[in-house]
């Protein structure tokens, strides 16, 4: 419905013959766009040429022989959005829809990786991904990639290696730290993928097993992607009251491994520590000041999304899940737990974030055995529909495991600090998704980056266009190392937006979240049209991106 | 203050040694034991983009940067930049010269306040538009430090055709300008500029100069301007250069962009401001630049009303020597005269106008004092005593300097998203000579550090990201220039190399003429020019043609 809206706009497009085959004709040539090249400059109005999946000219090209000329006159031109934290790129691999979701918020380019990765795996954790029999199969990263690009891709990837995926093919799910053995086996298989092309190593330090890991195992592992000129990535050990101790460990891990630290989803979490966020924002900007490089992302919504089971005390899975879960029917175990809950703060303690109350925690997805009803409910809603006491649903939904959250847990002012900072740029921290075979979903799977440009920039003038624009494409290239993506300029890969800053949107809500943004009129990847007039393509025009070493 | 981890005296001796040892080991080492040229380490690197600086190394072959990252390779010559920041080079998007780079393609001043492009040419090309490919090849191959580029004026082509005089160009003349600037843009200018508070060019109308930047237009050029007036009547001028540019099609640039008023200071620069953020707001690719000083400098000349100008020097002359055209010139200065920009008024008097070259050796000794001063002295009307100075000038142009702007309106201007660095200065002949204008301003040696030095560590008015884009990726943008202006591979390696917390402008009125600290390497094209502060002699500078050049 929204997409007929935009047809309205009824953009004149029209094509030239390409002249007579002369080498020089552009494959399109983008007219008259208000270019925003992926700097903080201000737009400039020029035509861009492209060719051959390369940006290759920009100025004045009206006499210019080109196979495809798209007017762009009034609309702005922006290189392809970089999302800091695309999930996993399984999904392309399983349904090239699921690309779309990215596509029609402007993302070309996504990471990928969150303490888990797809790579490495070893018989037990590839088995854990429930894939189709047979079909896939692997080990290392570089035989991943191969069969991204074998499958085709419609956004462009990379990867980081996850120090849980590490840990978990080299040590298991339990509580232990490694033995030298261990130790030396880790950081050869983190070699081996930043060999194959990772970006680096990244951290989940809030779900086990990756919360076992002590700092100095970590350094030991950054130590080794830093040899590759790799980048370490954090979801850190804590995001509320111990937020600023949280980043002084990502400092140090970047200081003793000399190595690029970036902050996954930089938040203040729990009302209590709001306040945080400018100090948080501070401590960062003083360790660049004397050298560390520190930089972070954001998604831009108030409620993050977690696993239920995170609302337990994590020591608690220390012989792994299952072993845990089956204590959860125990009336004694339920009781202890909640006392721990209530009246224990030494902790991540998700309870109190959302201010001691279930109906701020929204539950988003359940697995199949449980009623699916309860998707889009509150936990207190939930405990309603069963008739039940609140606690016992609680546990009731721990115990189904794979039951996710959507706690609101933050505020719209940290937003605006982070987004105000230069060094934050943007990631949804959700993967690819079908919303046609989905039941639910953060809205920020489909609406993050529109909602940067429709709330933060239009509506709402937190940031200026230029600079929300830099903070999804030069930024997280630059963090990226992505020398040739991420800009607006004569050589570099064309992946570019093509939108009306008036009418892009976001319209996934945590109420209906299945549901794509709306306004990216066009979409390049490496100069093919993934979206044309706002319709997909499937030009399967992505790479998987390894990291030149 | 940001701090550094290291001890400046350390990180220069390390560099130093590092720098003996390279060379030392190049002379017994094949070169192709090397990867690269030239490795800057451990810096950080601004890409010029605005975006905070990147902890990495640089690689540079073959004039461009080659690798950003951390380097295995070795270069020939390695240069240790820790706790030091790598920009792109710095663009002076108002530079003054194009008659001095013949005479001096060293160009000192420029290279050492870190200036690695200069976008020449207020007053034109220093040669007619059909001599501009010469003027190219011998700039070429006497050499040049830094990257130049030119434009071209419309009053160049107007002086062509209708000589000084003050009137409207018929059909045909204008055909003959056009045709002018044609031959302009396709031998390489980089746009077409006026100087409208200068005769002839203010006799140019509105009408004239939106015909003219149309076939600048048609090349994809832009038209920069000194507009007709920057004191009461700037957001009228501001208004004129954005119509120009609407009508014209073509990106339209603010010169010097100043509110040289001191009764409007604190308002006028806010209200061109948003003339232009509205004008930018319906699509018109309007945009400025600044230096930064209070103080502007121009021929003395300026104080004389613009038609008494009409028929050139001679006719000035005979006019101030006509005691009733003195007499109405005189009154003209406390009346006003249509046309001309009362450029007193703007300084607040004569006390604030300044004599800085007084091109004949008897009135040199009034050099560096105000008029009023020097009036006082010969016991004469102090607009009598600029007049005489003007009269009196045997070998050129007289320069004054006129301190009519204020910090606050330097620091909005600043601010505005669209501003960019230029310095109104030109290449002095010889190092710590003034520049080739012979007009004695601190901005000569010191604007770009200026920017850095105090609107960035001391009055906190920009981010250091922001100001350098202000003077790297933003004016290569307005210019089209785009291989320049940001770090990345592929990129031409013209790069500053600067210490945060020593990078200092030290030339003042006084003593203009004063390099800065802080700048320690400055390459262009790959090659080093200024190294530990020193000029090398290096001249690896290139011609930047303007978008309608034609091979």
């Amino acid at each position: 419905m929204a997409r007929r809206v935009f047809l309205t706009l009824a953009l004149i497009l029209f094509a030239i013959p390409s002249g007579f085959g002369q080498s020089d004709a552009f494959d399109v040539v983008i007219s008259g766009a208000h270019v925003v090249d992926g700097s903080g400059n201000p737009w400039y109005l020029a035509d861009v040429g492209i060719r051959d999946g390369l940006i290759v000219e920009i100025g004045n090209l009206s006499q210019r022989a080109s196979t495809r000329v798209i007017d762009a006159h009034g609309m702005v031109l922006a290189p392809g959005f970089i999302d800091m934290m695309g999930g996993t790129t399984l999904p392309l691999l399983l349904d090239p829809v699921t690309a779309q979701s990215k596509l029609r918020q402007g993302v070309t380019t996504l990471m990928a990786g969150e303490g888990d990765s797809m790579a490495p795996q070893d018989e037990r954790t590839i088995k854990e991904l429930n894939l189709p029999a047979g079909i896939f199969h692997w080990t290392t990263l570089e035989e991943y990639d191969r069969m991204l690009d074998a499958k085709g891709i419609d956004i462009s990837v990379i990867h980081n290696v996850g120090a849980t995926q590490v840990r978990r093919v080299v040590i298991g799910d339990e509580d232990r730290e490694p033995t030298a053995e261990q130790m030396a086996k880790m950081k050869e298989i983190v070699a081996k993928a930043m060999q194959d092309g990772s970006v680096g190593l990244s951290t989940a330090l809030i779900y086990p097993p990756g919360t076992y890991a002590k700092t100095e195992e970590i350094i030991e592992l950054a130590k080794v992607a830093a040899k590759y000129g790799g980048v370490y990535f954090s979801h850190m050990r804590n995001e509320s009251g111990q937020l600023l101790e949280a980043i002084q460990e990502t400092i140090r891990i970047g200081e003793e491994a000399h190595i690029p630290v970036h902050i996954y989803h930089l938040k203040a979490a729990g009302q209590d520590n709001w306040p945080l966020m400018a100090k948080a924002l501070l401590l960062i900007q003083s360790a660049r000041d004397r050298g560390v490089d520190v930089s972070a992302d954001i998604y831009p919504y108030v409620r993050n999304g977690i696993g239920l089971g995170s609302f337990i005390h994590p020591k608690h899975y220390a012989n792994g899940p299952d072993v845990f879960l089956a204590t959860l029917s125990d009336p004694k175990v339920q009781a202890d737990l909640r006392r721990e809950i209530e009246a224990t703060t030494n902790w991540e303690n998700w309870y109190h974030h959302v201010g001691k109350n279930w109906d701020n925690v929204l539950v988003v997805q359940v697995p199949a055995k449980v009623d699916k009803r309860y998707e889009g409910k509150s936990v207190q809603e939930i405990a309603a529909l069963r008739n039940a006491d609140v606690w016992s649903t609680f546990f009731y939904l721990v115990q189904q495991g794979g039951v996710d959250v959507d706690p609101k847990s933050m505020n719209e002012e940290q937003k605006q600090q982070a987004l105000r900072a230069p060094f934050v740029s943007i990631g949804s921290d959700a993967e690819p998704m079908n919303p046609a075979v989905s039941t639910y979903a953060h809205p920020r799977t489909f609406g993050t980056f529109p909602r940067i440009l429709a709330k933060y920039v239009r509506e709402e003038k937190v940031i200026s266009l230029e600079s929300a624009i830099r903070q999804m494409t030069s930024l997280p290239a630059n963090e990226l190392k992505l020398w040739n993506r991420g800009r607006i300029a004569p050589g570099l890969a064309a992946d570019l937006v093509l939108f009306e800053p008036a009418n892009v949107a976001d319209t996934a809500t945590f109420a209906k979240p299945l549901s794509y943004a709306v306004g990216m009129e066009y979409v390049f990847v490496n100069g093919q049209l993934a979206i044309d007039k706002g319709q997909p393509t499937v030009a399967l025009a992505g790479r998987v991106i390894r990291a030149s070493r | 203050m940001r701090r550094h981890p290291k001890c400046v005296l350390v990180c220069m001796a390390v560099v130093a040694s590092l720098l003996f040892a390279a060379a030392t080991h190049a002379q017994t080492t094949a070169p192709e034991q090397y990867d690269y040229d030239i490795v800057i380490r451990g810096g950080r690197v601004l890409d010029g983009a605005g975006n905070p600086c990147i902890f990495a190394d640089v690689a540079i072959k073959d004039g461009r940067f080659v690798k950003l990252g951390k380097i295995q390779g070795h270069g020939r010559t390695e240069i240790d930049a820790h706790g030091h920041y790598v920009s792109p080079g710095w663009i002076d998007m108002m530079d003054q010269s194009g008659i001095a780079l013949p005479k001096n393609g060293l160009a000192e001043n420029k290279l050492m306040e870190g200036v690695t492009t200069a976008i020449g040419g207020e007053g034109g090309t220093p040669v007619p538009a059909e001599q501009i490919r010469d003027y190219w090849s011998s700039l070429e191959k006497n050499g040049i430090s830094l990257n130049f580029g030119s434009y071209f004026s419309e009053t160049q082509a107007r002086i062509a055709v209708l000589g000084y005089d003050s009137r409207q160009p018929t059909p045909e003349e204008l055909d003959k300008m056009k045709a002018i600037l044609e031959t302009a843009m396709q031998n390489g200018a980089m746009g077409m500029t006026t100087a409208l508070i200068y005769p002839p060019s203010s006799y140019a109308t509105t009408p004239e100069l939106i015909e003219m930047a149309k076939v600048a237009a048609k090349y994809g050029a832009i038209y920069a301007s000194h507009m007709r007036g920057e004191g009461k009547e700037l957001v009228q001028s501001v208004d004129e250069l954005i119509e120009i540019s609407e009508k014209g099609g073509l990106p339209g640039e603010v010169f010097h962009f100043k509110a040289a008023y001191s009764p409007g200071w604190g308002k006028l620069m806010q209200e061109a401001g948003q003339h232009i953020d509205a004008a930018r707001a319906r699509g018109v690719d309007v945009a400025a630049d600044l230096y930064v000083y209070t103080a502007g400098g121009t021929g003395l000349e300026a104080t004389i009303p613009s038609w008494a100008h009409e028929g050139g020097k001679e006719e000035l002359l005979k006019r101030l020597g006509d005691p009733e055209i003195r007499a109405r010139l005189k009154k003209e200065i406390v009346t006003g005269s249509p046309g001309w920009w009362n450029i007193i008024e703007a300084s607040g008097g004569w006390q604030n106008v300044i004599l800085v070259n007084a091109q004949n050796p008897d009135n040199a000794q009034f050099q560096g004092r105000s008029i009023a001063d020097i009036a006082k002295e010969l016991n004469k009307d102090p607009t009598d005593t600029a007049f005489d100075l003007v009269a009196q000038a045997k070998t050129g142009r007289v320069l004054a300097i006129y301190h009519m702007m204020s910090e606050q309106d330097i620091e909005t201007a600043l601010k505005f998203r669209w501003t960019s660095i230029g310095s109104d200065a030109g290449t002095a002949l010889m190092p710590g000579g003034d520049d080739a204008l012979g007009l004695a301003h601190p901005r000569s040696y010191g604007n770009f550090p200026r920017v850095i030095a105090r609107y960035v560590r001391e009055t906190h008015t920009l981010t250091l990201e922001d100001a350098i884009r202000k003077m790297t990726s933003w004016p290569a943008t307005r210019m089209r220039i785009a291989d320049r202006g940001v770090i990345r591979e592929g990129m031409w390696a013209d790069t500053v190399v600067f210490d945060y917390d020593k990078i200092q402008d030290r030339s003042t009125y006084e003593q203009p003429d004063v390099t800065p600290d802080g700048i320690d390497f400055v390459l262009v094209n790959g090659q080093v020019v200024i190294d530990h502060g020193k000029h090398t002699g290096a001249r690896p500078g290139k011609i930047l043609y303007g978008p309608g050049f034609r091979k």
